[in-house]
């Protein structure tokens, strides 16, 4: 019973799966009902009550004859709840989750011989509305065509209508009763309303002759506004007074005025183009979905394929076109659209297959609600970003770890109304899940204000399951201890519910966290409250990449991996790298950063050209620090390395690799079978004329080449509590001018070198000629800009006011505008100075956390006096 | 299409090869295409028996030298390497000659000693193809393989 009979199987299908998904659709409304109780807005209910009426039919359709009965009775019930007959507080949302869980049962069934009754929950949702003094509401149409109306009336007028103390009502005509049995003239309708009230709206014309109303005419629907009540209105009308409907122009959905809608047209489709979204009171707002449609998986996933093949092609076709070196501009804009059109296309499939993370929540609040009423706590759930997206197979991965956490806190953290009272908490507890996107990764973090989780407790537990020895736990932090939850076996229930008491969730909970490649950790406070971090990375997103290359091989590094790169030239390299505790470190940014090379890594071999015996030899030396400081032997094309700063949680390393090329949007496949080995890598993809090149993993390579961190870190430590013992020069502290000249290019100047330093706008700043003056108090100064005096890169004007330094002892009047000044800085360390540097830079150091250099102010007052006197005798010379 | 000489029972089809001097096949059934590859990205630090990933019309797929996990020295790809790409996974064999495609009659006996031959789970036994035994592959088993193997958890 409630397999369908009378249709083919695949039109069944097609109702069966509306019905699950009208059924997915109810329970939050349901949910959000019962919290906003006797608040509760109708959109909320009419929403409700839509996706139930939706249920009933497609049952109808299915010969699902036991569903279809409930949704019946959950009808009225919701009917009621609209008409205000019936208020939202306990019992009815009880009564209405078990009707909707009964009808997830029933659907769950179909496939089984037997049925399960429906009786009670069919007889609970009828106790509600059959109550002694009302009358039980059969909402026959009422509702419904409320919903049709609202689309067709003038809101404008319906107001002034009740402003005049008039009540709104539908009236429903037959017209074989109510005209042609009765020898009546619609016209003669018409006189009657306009004998007692307004008539707002007919849907049929006023003026028909009865004859043409012929049998078979469905109802015909006119809008009344009267002060009459429903019995003498229908008495007037001579129609029954079950025909009569009151409506509540509050509570009708009106559609935008527009234009291209002619009144009275019945297009639903067209007045849902938008959505209308209604806030309910606590801020959710409640969307009318206009159209969706149903897509095969299959089809998706294919789509995707070829977006990714889109892409590629975009990329060779790209290529081709900048080598060819087209100059018919043309081209060029039709290349841009594609490049546009490409990209869009792209977006828009890896978006078909995302879903925001807020429909895993519904499921969430339900637990909780459940949970916490079983146990007598009482828990605000709360959602912040449920509108990121991600990939719907993570989301499907995410469902049961996150199910077993939210248990978790609702059980374990969360503690009973006395207990929080007697803390001093608020007697509703909270758990609150954030969620956000930052590059290719997804943050999520779920708190509570509960009772937190003991460090030393775990810590206790996990030694006495001997999954951990007593000294090792002795010498870990806090926050070790609390993460040792993640061991098979560890739990601190004291009762051992049949949820989640059993201490076999956390590490599974890991487990499946780290099948999608990603992380979590648990921080806590004992009685304030426990957070759980969990991230994942958008396997299936387009993701930027740097391009670089060594070896001849070619590699991909995602930019949310990446921190930043600089250069080094050759030789630099070989001076600025040293050796702590095994690794090769580079002094960086204060700190030390290990360092290393990606081709040792891989274990790619490279040739190099040596210029003495020139000839093509296999690279055999691979530390990169050594005793060698003058000129490299081998000299490679272009010369230098690049550093590429990467990220393993906190920890930062570089990766040196000979060449970098451009950065691109990539598509990732991830590493096939039998890759598992492939630690450096985190997938591969495809790369213009290249074919298929590697995706580098930076935690991977952090891993593969056994980097040192805590090594690193204390000697770090060592450095900067011992700053005597070094052999560095220049110990006293040297006040520097710091500013940014160019973005991220940044210099210093020894404040003992300037004369003076002006601030001014750039707007006091002429150009005369070739010549550029500031007037400044009164007097008109020659400027150069940096770059003009020595070569580096140009400024960006950002309009901001700008700093013009004018150097001690200099012979002429001028001045050197040098950009944003940033600060003034003591510096206590010695520079690093470089056998090969432009003129003008004395050498470089790291400050804070900036790469800086040092400007040469001798060479720089020459060159402003050579210039002085080259421009004053040009202008001589034009005179 | 081979002979079909109309006679088998069985009704199942193999595409022959060769790796080295073992004669091979594989059931049609499991393979989506045999393609010839211009060029391989080799994958460092993969297991031996992968030399590396190429572009199959905007897939990406694996390719496993079959010989190695037989016991053989790894082959060169030379200009006009062929591979078998399975239907089941992203995954291509990489082979030394391409052969026809005949009829089996007759089941899969396991491989006689004689042969000289490691068990490998990627072969599923051997049958008699115009007298000559011939190994034949498992696309199943083969995937397995690939898995155990990069575990270090079997030879």
């Amino acid at each position: 019973m409630g397999n369908s009979q009378n249709l083919t199987p695949g039109f069944a299908r097609e109702f069966i799966a509306d019905i699950r998904d009208d059924l997915e659709v109810l329970e939050p409304d349901l949910l959000a009902m019962e919290a906003l109780g006797s608040n509760v807005g109708c959109d909320l209910v009419n929403n409700a009550f839509r996706a139930v009426h939706s249920i009933k039919g497609g049952a109808g359709f299915a010969g699902l004859t036991h569903l279809g009965d409930l949704a019946n009775s959950m009808e009225n019930v919701l009917t009621a709840l609209r008409e205000k007959k019936l208020s939202l507080v306990f019992p009815v949302p009880d009564v209405l989750l078990a009707g909707l869980d009964r009808m997830k049962t029933l659907v769950a069934a179909l496939d089984s011989d037997t049925q399960p009754s429906h009786e009670r929950e069919k007889l609970a949702l009828e106790a509600l509305i059959s109550s002694p003094d009302g009358t039980v509401y059969h909402g026959r149409c009422g509702p419904f065509l409320a919903d049709r109306l609202g689309r067709m009336l003038d809101p404008g007028v319906l107001k002034k209508a009740v402003s005049q103390g008039k009540l709104i009502y539908a009236v429903e005509f037959d017209p074989q009763q109510d005209f042609l049995e009765k020898n009546r003239r619609v016209r003669e309708l018409l006189t009657d309303i306009e004998s007692i009230g307004e008539l707002v709206f007919a849907d049929f014309d006023p003026t028909l002759a009865p004859g043409t109303l012929g049998p078979g005419q469905g109802p015909l629907t006119a809008v009344v506004a009267t002060i009459l009540d429903p019995d003498f209105l229908a008495q007037v009308l001579e129609v029954e007074s079950s025909r009569i409907i009151p409506l509540d122009p509050d509570a009708m959905e009106f559609p935008e005025p527009s234009p291209q809608v002619p009144p009275g047209s019945e297009h639903p489709e067209a007045s849902g183009a938008g959505m209308a979204m209604s806030p309910l009171p606590n801020g959710l707002p409640q969307e009318v979905p206009a159209t969706t449609i149903r897509v095969n998986v299959e089809l998706i996933s294919r789509l995707m394929n070829l977006a990714g093949e889109l892409v590629l092609t975009r990329n060779q076709f790209r290529s081709l076109v900048e080598r060819i070196a087209v100059q018919d501009a043309g081209v060029n804009q039709v290349m841009q659209s594609l490049n546009t059109v490409t990209s869009l296309i792209q977006e828009d499939i890896m978006r078909l297959r995302m879903q925001p993370f807020g429909n895993l929540v519904s499921r969430f609040r339900r637990i909780v609600r459940d949970l916490s009423n079983s146990l007598g706590k009482r828990v605000d759930l709360l959602v912040e970003g449920g509108e990121v997206e991600l990939d719907k197979r993570v989301l499907e991965g995410l469902a049961n770890p996150f199910t077993h956490l939210v248990r978790n806190f609702v059980d374990h953290g969360i503690e009973t109304p006395d207990s929080r009272k007697r803390a001093g908490k608020p007697t509703n507890g909270t758990i609150l899940i954030r969620v956000g996107q930052q590059g290719g990764q997804v943050h999520i973090s779920i708190q509570d204000d509960g009772r937190g989780i003991d460090p030393d407790t775990i810590g206790a537990v996990a030694v006495d399951k001997g999954l951990v020895t007593r000294e090792s736990v002795f010498s870990m932090t806090d926050k070790e201890k609390i993460n040792l939850v993640f061991k098979p076996g560890v739990s601190t229930a004291e009762t051992i519910t049949d949820l989640s008491g059993r201490g076999v969730g956390m590490d599974v909970v890991k487990t499946n966290i780290e099948n999608l490649k990603g992380r979590i950790e648990i921080e806590s406070t004992p009685g304030r409250g426990t957070r759980v971090q969990i991230t994942i990375p958008l396997t299936l997103a387009i993701v930027s990449a740097l391009i670089v290359g060594t070896g001849g091989l070619r590699f991909a590094i995602p930019h949310m991996q990446m921190q930043e790169v600089f250069h080094l030239k050759p030789g630099e390299l070989q001076t600025c790298v040293e050796r702590v505790g095994g690794f090769d470190v580079l002094g960086f940014r204060g700190g030390l950063l290990p360092v290393v090379r990606l081709r040792t890594l891989l274990g790619i071999e490279t040739l190099f050209f040596d210029s003495i015996t020139r000839e093509e030899r296999r690279e055999r030396r691979f530390s990169i620090s050594g005793p060698r400081r003058g000129q490299d032997r081998r000299k490679q094309a272009g010369g230098g390395i690049f550093v590429i700063v990467l990220k393993q949680g906190i920890n930062r390393f570089g990766l040196l690799v000979e060449e970098m090329f451009d950065t691109e949007e990539i598509v990732v496949t991830p590493l096939g079978p039998g890759l598992s080995t492939c630690v450096c890598f985190s997938g591969s993809t495809f790369n213009g004329d290249s074919g298929v090149i590697m995706i580098l993993d930076a935690p991977g390579m952090a891993d593969q080449a056994r980097l040192g961190f805590g090594a690193v870190a204390r000697e770090e430590k060592r450095r900067r509590g011992g700053k005597l013992g070094e052999e560095k020069q220049g110990l006293c502290p040297v006040n520097l001018m710091l500013f940014s000249f160019a973005p991220d290019d940044y210099f210093v100047v020894p404040l003992a070198s300037l004369a003076r330093l002006d601030v001014i706008r750039p707007t006091d700043i002429h150009t005369v000629g070739q010549q550029r003056f500031m007037d400044h108090k009164g007097t008109t100064t020659t400027l150069f800009f940096l770059d003009e005096i020595i070569p580096v890169a140009p400024c960006e004007p950002s309009g901001g006011p700008v700093g013009v330094i004018f150097p001690r002892g200099l012979g002429v009047s001028a001045g050197i505008v040098v950009g944003m000044v940033m600060d003034t800085v003591a510096f206590c360390e010695s520079m690093n100075t470089d056998p090969v540097s432009p003129d003008g830079i004395r050498g470089t150091a790291f400050i804070g956390n900036r790469r800086v250099r040092f400007l040469d102010m001798e060479h720089i007052s020459k060159r402003m006096e050579t210039l002085v006197e080259t421009a004053g005798s040009m202008i001589g010379e034009e005179e | 299409m081979g002979d079909n000489n109309g006679s088998d029972t069985r009704g199942w089809q193999v595409v022959r090869f060769t790796i080295d001097d073992l004669s091979m096949g594989i059931d049609i059934l499991g393979v989506r295409e045999v393609t010839v590859i211009a060029r391989i990205t080799p994958v460092q630090q993969a297991p031996s028996f992968v030399r590396g990933l190429i572009n199959l019309r905007g897939q990406t797929v694996t390719v496993v030298d079959l010989g190695v996990k037989l016991g053989r020295p790894g082959r060169t790809v030379g200009e006009q390497a062929h591979v078998i790409v399975l239907k089941q996974a992203h995954v291509g064999i990489l082979i030394d000659t391409i052969g026809e495609i005949v009829p089996v009659a007759g089941g899969i006996e396991p491989v006689p000693s004689t042969m000289g031959f490691v068990e490998n789970d990627a072969i599923e036994g051997v049958v008699n193809l115009e007298h000559d035994p011939v190994l034949i592959v498992s696309p199943e088993g083969f995937l397995d393989s690939m898995v155990t193997n990069s575990r270090g958890e079997k030879a």
